[in-house]
């Protein structure tokens, strides 16, 4: 079975663009909900409106430190999962190749997933760098999520088509490059997807708790101890926009990656 | 040319009873032989062991080159990420340059009538279209032999007969010993020039047939007389 995962948020985005008119009452009608909330709780310390929310939000974009905030958060994620990818295609298809590799690795991968991120975080506080906290977090949640879905992706290669190639005499690399490889590609996306859903959020959490100078946690944190409350909501916006259009990139490559997927 | 024969094979899968007991048969090179018996009986064993898949316990192959054969099957395994053209040049890319192998895929697709087809990627095409890649890729690789196992089974019979004419067809342009293995007494009857009915457990030859008694009268009906007779 390929996982579809991707495909399935992919159909979830389209059906948003076919019913853009739906989609936007809906919006509109949280917005008002909102400003209708906002308004019976009667403080922009608990609960800014969306006028003042998206003020905060043009305020932030002008701000000094704006673009390293953002620049930064995103280099972090970025170098946790070009670290998670390389390891976890390694490893990943190693554990596809050997059950033995698998059986020795597992109890890391088990054990990483279900450590609670905050765990992980007082240490990495106590063992690294405040900038190189985030990354190493980033680094950790992403690295089982991607192991498991590129080794699930190897062992579910279809067993004839394997079978088919040692028929015909194809060598080890061409069978590794022509079919397990486009064979994992399905499992691969699915993979990044996954983790770079958990990842993102690693890394501002990341931020959040080791407080480096620019970052999107950081300013969370900033605003936050300031009670900035709709600062605080423009940052999770952003952060949230940025998750959003991570997707919506991740689908047009493997929109051209799989164009062999009916 | 060297015969091809099965001296005294014996084969079993573990801990079960021997498929195939003191085996032995001779192939015609250069002819398509067709192994015919029912479902479950071991000629799909019988094909394993001749194409090296699964070594038998005792016994010998003579003749038979297992470094290059071709195999077509059922299921047509062909690449689902992969052209037509580009499954059908997959398994040349060791044994040739690219352009050598394109223009020997492109030339024998053209032969299976799918010009129009050949840079379309299996889902779009038909399971009879695939199953013309499977018979192209065979013919593609250059083997001295064809292993076909229930190949066109599942197909319908108009379909089958006219995927049958495009293999004889191709078989005429490029020669080689093919042993097809099939439950299916039409297409045996259509492809076959000579037919080896199977039965019984462990495997034994029931009846040879040789192309001058195929085209004979009634031939059906002694085929299916075999078929059917108890084991």
């Amino acid at each position: 079975m390929i996982p579809d995962q991707l495909g399935e948020r992919y159909r979830m985005i389209t059906l948003f663009s076919r019913n853009r008119r739906a989609s936007i009452a809906s919006g509109v009608v949280l917005l008002i909900l909102w400003e209708l909330v906002a308004r019976m709780m009667g403080s922009a310390q608990i609960l800014p409106g969306p006028v003042s929310t998206f003020r905060s939000l043009v305020e932030i974009i002008g701000q000094d430190g704006f673009l390293q905030s953002i620049g930064l958060t995103l280099l972090r994620g970025l170098t946790g999962f070009i670290a998670a990818f390389i390891s976890g295609l390694l490893i990943g298809i190693l554990s596809g190749y050997s059950a033995t590799f698998e059986a020795v690795f597992r109890p890391v991968l088990v054990t990483l997933r279900s450590t609670p991120v905050v765990a992980i975080i007082l240490l990495a506080l106590i063992w690294f760098r405040v900038d190189q906290v985030p990354v190493f977090i980033a680094f950790l949640t992403m690295f089982p999520v991607l192991t498991q879905n590129i080794t699930e992706g190897i062992r579910q290669t279809d067993p004839d088509l394997l079978e088919m190639a040692r028929l015909y005499r194809i060598n080890p690399v061409r069978v590794f490059t022509g079919i397990h490889l486009p064979a994992l590609t399905p499992y691969l996306f699915s993979g990044i997807s996954t983790a770079v859903g958990f990842g993102w959020r690693a890394v501002i959490i990341g931020e959040v708790l080791s407080q480096p100078r620019y970052g999107i946690g950081s300013m969370m944190q900033g605003a936050q101890s300031y009670l900035l409350v709709s600062e605080l909501i423009a940052w999770t916006f952003i952060a949230v926009s940025f998750s959003y259009l991570f997707e919506l990139l991740l689908i047009q490559f493997r929109k051209r990656m799989i164009r062999w997927k009916p | 040319m060297m015969n091809m024969k099965l001296d005294e094979i014996d084969f079993a899968y573990p801990g079960q009873q021997m498929v195939l007991d003191h085996f032995s048969m001779e192939v015609t090179p250069g002819t398509i032989t067709c192994l015919l018996g029912p479902s479950g009986c071991g000629k799909t064993t019988l094909l394993h062991v001749i194409g090296g898949l699964l070594k038998p316990q005792k016994g010998h192959l003579l003749g038979f080159d297992q470094e290059v054969m071709s195999y077509i099957f059922q299921e047509t395994r062909i690449l689902p990420w992969k052209t037509a053209l580009d499954n059908v040049v997959f398994p040349l890319l060791d044994l040739m340059p690219v352009f050598q192998a394109e223009e020997l895929a492109r030339d024998l697709l053209i032969e299976m009538d799918m010009k129009n087809e050949i840079n379309l990627f299996p889902h779009q095409l038909s399971g009879g279209m695939k199953q013309r890649v499977a018979i192209a890729r065979a013919f593609a690789y250059p083997s001295t032999m064809i292993l076909m196992d229930e190949a066109f089974t599942g197909l319908d019979s108009s379909l089958k007969r006219n995927i049958l004419n495009k293999f004889i067809n191709t078989w005429k342009n490029n020669p080689r010993t093919v042993i097809c293995v099939t439950h299916d007494v039409e297409e045996a009857m259509l492809l076959a020039q000579e037919m080896i009915i199977l039965g019984g457990s462990p495997l034994k030859i029931l009846k040879r047939f040789s192309l001058s008694e195929l085209n004979g009268s009634a031939i059906h009906g002694k085929i299916m007389e075999y078929l059917h007779q108890p084991s």
